[in-house]
């Protein structure tokens, strides 16, 4: 290479599924398997030099916050030896994973590059792997894993997740309702780069730094969640805070977020010193807003939704809760709606 | 057929006099090539084409039948491609001119066993055209395992015809890797059991 080799910690975290010469589906569940796995990808190492990681071993269901602080420290305690990051991980909630990972790395001046498999160890029948596994040559597995550590030697200093043909960044990225081995799709300024003969980033991306990471894990999982639909039942929300719910997040409507018969409990929620969030990517802002509730229309789901949680962990006064989740941390806000 | 072909930005008068050769010698067997700069060889994928594909979610690397990487000078994207191509069993070429100093990178490869579908060729222009015949012969005659290599010819009707049509659009394959992969294995799997 023209320049020194680079050193990537590869963290495992889930979603590391390839299919072996023999046909069968192996991930890394426990530390022990990470020696045979690397050997089923010699090609790995004429990239760079790899330190390979245990972290977590389950499906993506399985994923908690407390596991997102895990791996935040886990990346705080190599990344002065490292020259990049990535981290596999489980398709459900590699998003979630993505954006609450922005929130806790700060002054970040390297990559943390997620990547995901769709295959797991319990698809071992042909039944299971149907359209997924007999369509492996062109779903790009270990392709996407060459890709994934290609970017973390770049000139790239934020949290991205790295799949098919596009880089994203993690805060700025939903999962794909299309069809398509696009299983996830930017928005906003998120499509940071693309492959096509090589890898190429955009001029949007933050670059790299080199100033000393601070890693900011501390977190409030109390919150509770709701999605506003004709069925929905306005007594949930009293129920939500019997269970000691500390925020509310409600996917609410874009035009008037929730109906009437909401009102009397989200006044209850107030009260008992419980912020509201509402929501909506599509939703305006009214007089309503900041009144009853925290309007957020200029982020993804899932940024709102780890940030919140993120942001609980260091205050529940409403007015500063409020201030933090509408201060922009890593880029998450989208900027047409600001 | 589709190739590849990547070389490194540099001020070497002669390497850039290599490179024109490669490629030269390449349209002139007939092949479509493709290089990493710009102004060659793109125009002969389409715009829409190249669209189509990264829209899809695909790789358009993943549509050329081989890779060929000019590695006297070597950037950070050398072994990207490689690495790349290897796990995508893409058959590739790597060169490296004689006099120029440069190292193949497999070394830092991680199994004592180099792929069959990689050829490592330390050269000197005279040498080119030879190489690169050999290269597309390799491909054409599918010497690089896991390629198909028997022509065989089946008879179908026009109804049998429109399913495979159908299946190979909605597997995003083509009709005959349809058959092999998802029919005739499939029988054969079941078959052995």
């Amino acid at each position: 290479m023209a320049k020194s080799r680079s050193k990537i910690a590869l963290l495992f975290f889930g979603g590391s599924g390839i299919q072996t010469g023999d046909g069968r589906i192996f991930e890394v569940t426990k530390k022990e398997e990470i020696t045979a796995w690397l050997k089923e990808l010699p090609e790995l190492g004429i990239l760079a030099d790899i330190e390979p990681v245990f972290v977590f071993g389950g499906p993506a269901s399985e994923v908690t916050p407390a596991l997102w602080s895990a791996l935040a420290k886990k990346i705080g305690e190599l990344y002065p030896s490292v020259d990049g990051v990535v981290v596999t991980h489980g398709i459900d909630t590699i998003v979630y994973t993505g954006a609450m990972l922005s929130f806790m790395l700060h002054n970040l001046g390297k990559p943390v590059v997620l990547t995901t498999s769709p295959l797991a160890k319990e698809m071992q029948s042909p039944a299971d792997s149907e359209g997924l596994v007999s369509d492996y040559r062109n779903l790009g597995v270990r392709a996407n894993l060459i890709n994934a550590l290609q970017v973390a030697t770049m000139n790239l200093g934020e949290v991205v997740i790295m799949h098919g043909n596009r880089v994203m960044r993690a805060n700025q990225t939903i999962k794909s309702i299309g069809p398509g081995q696009n299983f996830f799709e930017p928005i906003g300024e998120g499509l940071l780069g693309k492959v096509d003969f090589g890898i190429k980033l955009f001029g949007h991306v933050r670059e790299r730094g080199k100033g000393k990471l601070k890693v900011d894990a501390a977190l409030d999982d109390h919150v509770c969640t709701m999605r506003i639909q004709p069925a929905s039942h306005a007594e949930q929300i009293a129920r939500m805070i019997a269970s000691g719910c500390r925020a509310l997040m409600l996917r609410s409507y874009s035009t008037l977020p929730y109906p009437q018969s909401f009102i009397p409990y989200l006044r209850l929620a107030q009260e008992k010193g419980i912020p509201v969030v509402c929501h909506n990517l599509f939703a305006l802002k009214s007089t309503r807003a900041n009144e009853e509730y925290i309007l957020i229309n200029d982020m993804t789901y899932e940024a709102a939704l780890t940030k919140c949680m993120w942001v609980l962990g260091k205050t529940r006064e409403r007015e500063e809760f409020r201030k933090l989740l509408y201060r922009d941390v890593a880029g998450e806000r989208i900027k047409a709606n600001v | 057929m589709r190739i590849f072909v990547h070389t490194t930005y540099n001020h070497r008068d002669y390497l850039k006099r290599l490179y024109a050769k490669i490629v030269d010698v390449l349209k002139d067997s007939g092949v479509m090539v493709i290089t990493n700069h710009d102004h060659e060889g793109k125009e002969d994928l389409t715009k829409s084409e190249i669209e189509r594909m990264s829209d899809a979610g695909e790789n358009v690397l993943d549509k050329m039948d081989g890779i060929i990487i000019e590695a006297s000078v070597q950037d950070s994207e050398v072994g990207y491609l490689l690495a790349y191509a290897i796990a995508q069993k893409k058959p590739i070429l790597y060169l490296y001119e004689k006099h120029s100093g440069a190292k193949s990178v497999m070394g830092y490869f991680t199994n004592s066993k180099i792929p069959d579908s990689v050829k490592i060729q330390v050269y000197e222009e005279p040498d080119l055209p030879a190489i690169l015949s050999d290269f597309l012969h390799r491909i054409e005659t599918g010497e690089s395992k896991d390629l198909p290599t028997i022509k065989f010819t089946l008879r179908i009707t026009p109804q049998i015809e429109r399913f495979l049509k159908l299946k190979a659009k909605q597997y995003r394959t083509t009709k005959a890797d349809y058959l092999r992969d998802k029919v005739i294995k499939k029988y054969m799997e079941g078959d052995e059991k």
